[in-house]
């Protein structure tokens, strides 16, 4: 790694670090408000929806897996998973995990888990629901599986939530088809796109993050929220800065 | 608010892991030539080998990955026997998963008896599907882009399909489109590279401070 690559991770995650701190402090005594998102709006509807129908919720990962560039997004993905199937463990139909990537199963699992403790229901948790769909070169074979998992599983809503790539509409097809209703977000730019057109609840980049502030309704994660959107408003004044910087310097030329 | 030994354990160690592996990662370079910017600092650190534990650390989580692979091969032949074994399940779907079991084995013992074989199944079956699918997926796109103004008109989606037509009527062989190309080119370099830098940078901040809070262990969720 060269020195400014160095300089600049090291800058970069110190300030980071310490706006966390500093707004974490600041913010200790003050309500959070979020501002809404249509697709978190919507979760207590599919949630209840999926209880009182007996059809299972199905949240996919799809790429992102630990070990990997995709490791954060993964962890969130599994707070999504947590707090979602907190709400869905009073149902008859548990909710249904899949992963392409082998490494993201002991998290769903995890998640899965933790939800059933968090409702004293451990003795209703299966394994088994958290199930690997291989994703082969493109996810086209995982997405292939889920189309079918809506008929074997009569599944009750997708929530695609983690990293997928042109195959959300493979599923947003099938889920048209039998009229269930979709949420999908993804880190990547295509994923986004069709998400965007074709999801009836799309979460538009960062949104996949904040599962926790927003259905968990926890305060820590508020926070973290809070400090996000400082954090891109800082990004926002300093292109800005850099902006008026180099126009100035340059003469408008 | 009780919190559970194993909790603030796990919490621990993983603020310990992190912490080490991206120092090491960090400064390991500097570590072994003895140069770049952080040099003199590491002259303090240096009885400490951070970039032989973050090393050590990495080795470990690939070979977790690689368990990770063997778990999730038990985990598609136990949800499969799990599906034979329901009473309630339709026997044409009994009948996919006990002919997913048969191929899954026969696939193993192919590979086994000969690699080559192997892998030529995975090039004559696997890829095939998958470029169907392929095929399938771009009838998917098209019915999806049809189905975008059923739903409701907004002016975002009206602005969306604009943008798809424009792109769409700009990949077009015909001559005469100079004008349709100008404007392609302008929305391709200018919105849409600003959007996506937008959208980039909006998940590289929520990354980068999800990544620093798990490290400082103020988001613990992997352990409650």
């Amino acid at each position: 790694m060269d020195t400014i690559t160095q300089l600049s991770v090291f800058v970069i995650l110190l300030v980071i670090f310490f706006l966390n701190i500093v707004i974490s402090i600041l913010r200790r005594r003050q309500a959070v408000n979020l501002r809404p998102i249509e697709a978190y709006e919507a979760i207590p509807d599919l949630t209840g929806l999926s209880v009182e129908a007996a059809r299972p919720l199905h949240i996919a990962y799809g790429n992102a897996a630990a070990g990997a560039d995709t490791t954060l997004l993964a962890l969130a993905t599994s707070e999504f998973i947590n707090q979602t199937a907190r709400q869905t463990t009073i149902g008859d139909a548990p909710t249904i995990v899949t992963a392409n990537e082998t490494v993201a199963i002991p998290l769903g699992v995890d998640s899965m888990r933790r939800a059933y403790e968090s409702q004293n229901a451990t003795d209703q948790f299966n394994e088994v629901n958290v199930r690997w769909y291989p994703g082969g070169e493109n996810s086209l074979a995982a997405a292939a599986g889920m189309m079918a998992l809506q008929s074997d599983e009569n599944i009750g809503a997708h929530l695609l939530v983690g990293s997928f790539g042109a195959e959300i509409a493979l599923v947003a097809d099938i889920a048209h088809r039998q009229d269930r209703p979709l949420l999908a977000g993804s880190d990547r730019l295509e994923g986004q796109a069709v998400a965007y057109a074709l999801a009836d609840y799309p979460l538009i980049g960062d949104e996949i993050f904040q599962a926790g502030s927003y259905i968990g309704n926890n305060d820590r994660f508020k926070r973290r929220t809070a400090i996000l959107d400082t954090l891109r408003w800082l990004t926002a004044l300093a292109i800005l800065g850099v902006m008026i910087f180099t126009l100035t310097a340059t003469g408008g030329a | 608010m009780q919190v559970r030994f194993g909790v603030v354990l796990i919490s621990v160690i993983t603020v310990l892991v992190g912490a080490v592996t991206v120092l090491g990662l960090l400064l390991g370079d500097s570590i072994i030539t003895g140069e770049g910017l952080f040099a003199d600092v590491i002259v303090i650190l240096t009885r400490i080998p951070f970039a032989d534990l973050a090393a050590v650390f990495l080795r470990l989580s690939v070979l977790m990955i690689a368990v990770t692979m063997l778990a999730g091969m038990a985990n598609l032949i136990f949800v499969h026997f799990g599906r034979l074994r329901q009473r309630e399940l339709r026997l044409s779907r009994k009948l996919f998963s006990f002919i997913f079991v048969l191929v899954y084995f026969g696939t193993i013992a192919v590979y086994i008896n000969s690699r080559t074989n192997g892998l030529r199944l995975l090039d004559d079956v696997q890829v095939a599907l998958e470029s169907a699918f392929a095929g399938l997926l771009f009838f998917a796109l098209v019915y999806g882009a049809v189905r975008i103004m059923h739903r409701e008109v907004t002016l975002y989606r009206l602005l969306f399909v604009l943008t798809l037509l424009l792109v769409l009527l700009a990949a077009l062989p015909f001559p005469g489109l100079g004008l349709i190309s100008r404007v392609y080119n302008w929305v391709m370099a200018v919105p849409v590279e600003a959007g996506a830098k937008g959208i980039l940078l909006g998940i590289a901040l929520a990354t980068l401070l999800t990544g620093v809070r798990v490290l400082v262990g103020q988001d613990r969720s992997y352990g409650q």
